[in-house]
């Protein structure tokens, strides 16, 4: 499949090893310099710490061309560090990246979305919960990434919550996380928005319809997410062929797009994991435009193998 | 006028050569220069025009039309970097470039080398275009100055003209691949210029007679 895929965007083998190797590289002296001994202020050590995530992040998309276990090493690295800068797609990343579950506390989760649909429940149960993203209300594109993540792992037993007060936890029913997404999901505006989200510039409605498909998982839901990955497939396709002309930049891996898509590979790979292997592939095939060609179903194998792929966390790795 | 501290990367042989760039006094000379040998004060002039500069940047490696070769091999100006912020506003966001991942990223040949010299130098700035006066480099990565639309302004470039003369180049570091992981660069040595000059000398400040 990796050949396929090298062949399908013109680039050589070696010079994706390359490439991957000088991000991989650059994120460690970056993280390294953090950790040094030597103190650094506020915006330094923020600097350093949105460097080493940017790295990881590019060198996950390289990676994911190579080797999808070291591309979800990469990309879980790199989602912990922009969580930390209190980023939502820190925890798109991280949720994408995991085969099993990331280690978010759905509670938390719960209360991001709270805060980013501007619900301020005086006695609700989460209101003292500590707030991962304060500045996430304002954060319009930060928003796609954390009902794309929630949905993710929504509506599952291990997200009903063990950390509420006493008084609600007895309500066995109450699921924070299921709640809190449902709410903003119906509500928020962008519902029906066209706000540019991402390196495609995907209109923000397409990450929240493929988020209540996620949220929902009816019968022909998948479908549902197979229309707008097409969309977004074909955008890719427009923006890869576009960035192949200035053949300098892309011969050294250097054009300034998104190789691996980390949109539509992280759509396809938690569709692979909430609906089944294959699901996606074969909803593409049923509906109108679904028979992507070579270069524009790229993110969707990435994505699918992303989902499929052993999982590096039990594997001793 | 501002002064810009920059970093320049390059790949070379060996550390001789590197700490012999230093040594010699000589400083860091334009491609145009070390290709010919030999210039002159009016050829200078000839050079530094802005369709030039504009094939520096943006077709750096294309075909000349006045030497018949690839652009890059007579061109005037040396490419420093020093760092920029681009401004996504799709994502509103803004994100940084640092000019030590440039000079690395162009000091390892795209990554394909295991290590890069980083030469640390300052160069006099102009607070907007003047292509024809050798004294000031261009901030080639200031959208407010260059406002046509270029691939390569994430490359956060300062492009100085000719020499970047030997006193203001503060060292010479050498990055490379960490021996036994390979997973990170390390700082492996750094050869300061003793013939160094500091910015400050040009500070317009005066004291009191």
């Amino acid at each position: 499949m990796a050949s396929e895929h090298l062949e399908a965007l013109g680039l050589d083998l070696e010079q994706v090893r390359t490439t991957l190797r000088f991000h991989e590289a650059y994120a460690e002296t970056a993280l390294r310099e953090l950790e040094s001994e030597a103190p650094v202020d506020e915006t330094t050590a923020f600097t350093l710490r949105a460097d080493a995530a940017s790295a990881l992040r590019e060198a996950g998309q390289w990676a994911l061309l190579l080797d999808p276990v070291a591309a979800r090493r990469h990309l879980r690295r790199s989602g912990g560090l922009f969580l930390r800068l209190g980023q939502a797609f820190g925890l798109y990343l991280g949720i994408v990246a995991d085969r099993s579950r990331y280690d978010v506390d759905p509670v938390m989760l719960a209360r991001a979305l709270r805060d980013a649909s501007g619900s301020r429940e005086e006695n609700s149960p989460i209101a003292d919960v500590p707030d991962p993203m304060p500045d996430i209300r304002l954060q319009q594109q930060q928003q796609a990434y954390l009902v794309l993540a929630a949905s993710g792992i929504a509506n599952s037993v291990d997200t009903l919550s063990t950390a509420l007060p006493v008084n609600r936890a007895e309500d066995v029913r109450f699921d924070p996380l299921a709640s809190s997404l449902g709410e903003i999901l119906e509500s928020s505006p962008h519902r029906t928005g066209v706000l540019p989200v991402g390196s495609l510039g995907t209109p923000i409605h397409r990450f929240w319809a493929v988020a209540e498909h996620l949220f929902h998982r009816r019968p022909g839901d998948v479908r549902g997410i197979a229309r707008h990955v097409v969309a977004m497939c074909r955008t890719y396709e427009e923006t890869i062929r576009l960035a192949q002309t200035n053949t300098h930049l892309w011969r050294n891996g250097a054009a300034p797009v998104d190789i691996a898509d980390l949109d539509i590979a992280g759509i396809a790979a938690l569709t692979t994991r909430s609906f089944g292997e294959g699901a996606l592939t074969e909803a593409l095939a049923e509906i109108p435009g679904g028979d992507l060609g070579p270069l524009s179903r790229i993110p969707v194998e990435l994505g699918t193998a992303l989902a499929a792929g052993p999982d590096d966390r039990f594997s001793g790795r | 006028m501002i002064i810009q501290w920059c970093v320049k990367g390059i790949h070379l042989p060996n550390d001789d050569a590197a700490k012999e760039l230093i040594d010699s006094g000589g400083g860091l000379l334009c491609n145009w220069w070390r290709n010919v040998h030999r210039i002159s004060p009016p050829e200078v002039r000839d050079k530094l025009t802005p369709a030039n500069i504009n094939r520096h940047v943006n077709h750096f490696t294309a075909h000349d039309p006045a030497t018949g070769s690839p652009f890059c091999e007579n061109s005037p100006f040396i490419s420093l970097s020093a760092g920029t912020v681009e401004r996504d506003a799709v994502s509103a966001t803004n994100f940084v470039h640092r000019a030590r991942k440039t000079a690395l990223w162009f000091g390892t040949q795209f990554g394909r080398q295991d290590y890069a010299y980083l030469y640390t130098c300052w160069v006099l700035l102009a607070p907007r275009t003047a292509v024809g006066i050798e004294g000031v480099a261009e901030e080639v990565r200031d959208l407010n100055v260059y406002r046509r639309y270029s691939a390569y302004q994430t490359e956060g470039e300062v492009a100085a003209k000719v020499i970047v003369p030997d006193n203001q180049i503060s060292k010479c570091e050498k990055w490379e691949l960490n021996g036994r992981t390979r997973r990170w660069f390390d700082l492996a040595w750094t050869q300061s210029n003793p013939r160094f000059t500091p910015p400050e000398i040009l500070t317009n400040v005066r004291e009191l007679i």
